[in-house]
């Protein structure tokens, strides 16, 4: 009697599962700061529609709450060695759930923040910052990895 | 008894089970940015001699001052020039005559039109050096006795 009445119920546990989730963040394009001078501080905003960082967000579900949390390079690397400091301001990424670089909430990068996806599924993430390079830095290309990463609440 | 705590337990399990699962990914991007080598200007001067009180005297751009300009290869700068309009009382300054080149040969470098004592221009060379030789002609009437000087100024930015 005890184990008709348990099997039934441990048989509906996979049909009462939520459904999986699915999470995807795309890089469209990093921070671009072009040409810098030596001893100038370059700075892009997050509204800069072709310099400033994007992510899109793409997951499951309305309305979703997740946190963003971004890995920030400390600098860009450069020939031989050489690094230019970057720096982060407390309004330097934006939020957007209308994927809208026109339409964003500024947050800190530097902390882990909580956004709500749009009723799609969807949200656009957008980050500038400083580059600052010395007075007698190198010529030459530099580049860093920025990574976002998204967590969906349990 | 049994069954009650059994039922419950799974009801638990269920409930838990219901709730949406953990999900986390991560994406990058590239942050790119390039270091432009610094702007260098260095000169020689521009030197009209002796003069008596009352004269005028050219020299021309190749045997005047130079200029000789570093900066990145095939990066657009502006160059604004200021020129004196004389040297000192009684003594003027006009017909400037300014010539460009990416090699140190003023004989086969380029006129730039100068319109007044400011203004600007775009240059680009591929070495990433240009020349620059400066002229003008210099006028005195009744010019006291003594040496004169006013200074040429260029500032040179990456466009």
């Amino acid at each position: 009697m005890v184990m008709r009445a348990v099997v039934p119920l441990l048989l509906l546990l996979p049909a009462s599962r939520g459904a999986a989730q699915t999470l995807q963040v795309t890089g469209i394009r990093g921070v671009a700061f072009g040409p810098m001078l030596p001893g100038t501080s370059a700075v892009v905003s997050r509204t800069d529609g072709s310099r400033s960082a994007q992510f899109d967000i793409k997951g499951t579900g309305s309305g979703r709450v997740v946190q963003l949390q971004f890995t920030l390079p400390a600098a860009l690397s450069g020939p031989g060695g050489a690094v230019v400091p970057l720096s982060y301001a407390s309004a330097d990424a934006g939020f957007s759930a209308l994927q809208s670089i026109a339409s964003q909430t500024a947050f800190d990068p530097r902390s882990p923040y909580t956004a709500t996806l749009a009723t799609n599924g969807r949200g656009s993430v957008f980050l500038g910052c400083t580059a600052q390079p010395a007075a007698g830095q190198a010529p030459g290309n530099y580049t860093a990895t920025l990574t976002l990463t998204v967590t969906y609440f349990p | 008894m049994r069954l009650r705590q059994t039922v419950a337990l799974v009801c638990l399990l269920a409930a838990g089970a219901a709730r949406p699962a953990w999900a986390q990914t991560s994406g990058s991007t590239t942050m790119t940015g390039t270091v432009l080598t610094a702007i260098t200007v260095t000169g020689s001067d521009l030197r009209f001699g002796n003069l008596l009180s009352t004269q005028t005297k050219r020299v021309a751009a190749a045997a005047g001052g130079r200029f000789i300009l570093t900066m990145a290869a095939s990066a657009p700068v502006t160059i604004a020039y200021v020129l004196p309009a004389s040297l000192g009382p009684n003594v003027s300054l006009g017909a400037w005559d300014l010539r460009s080149n990416t090699i140190n040969d003023p004989a086969t470098g380029s006129t730039v039109v100068v319109g007044s004592t400011s203004g600007s221009f775009t240059a680009s060379t591929a070495t990433g050096t240009l020349y620059l030789w400066i002229g003008a002609t210099v006028t005195t009437s009744s010019a006291a006795i003594g040496s004169y000087s006013r200074p040429i100024t260029l500032t040179v930015t990456y466009n």
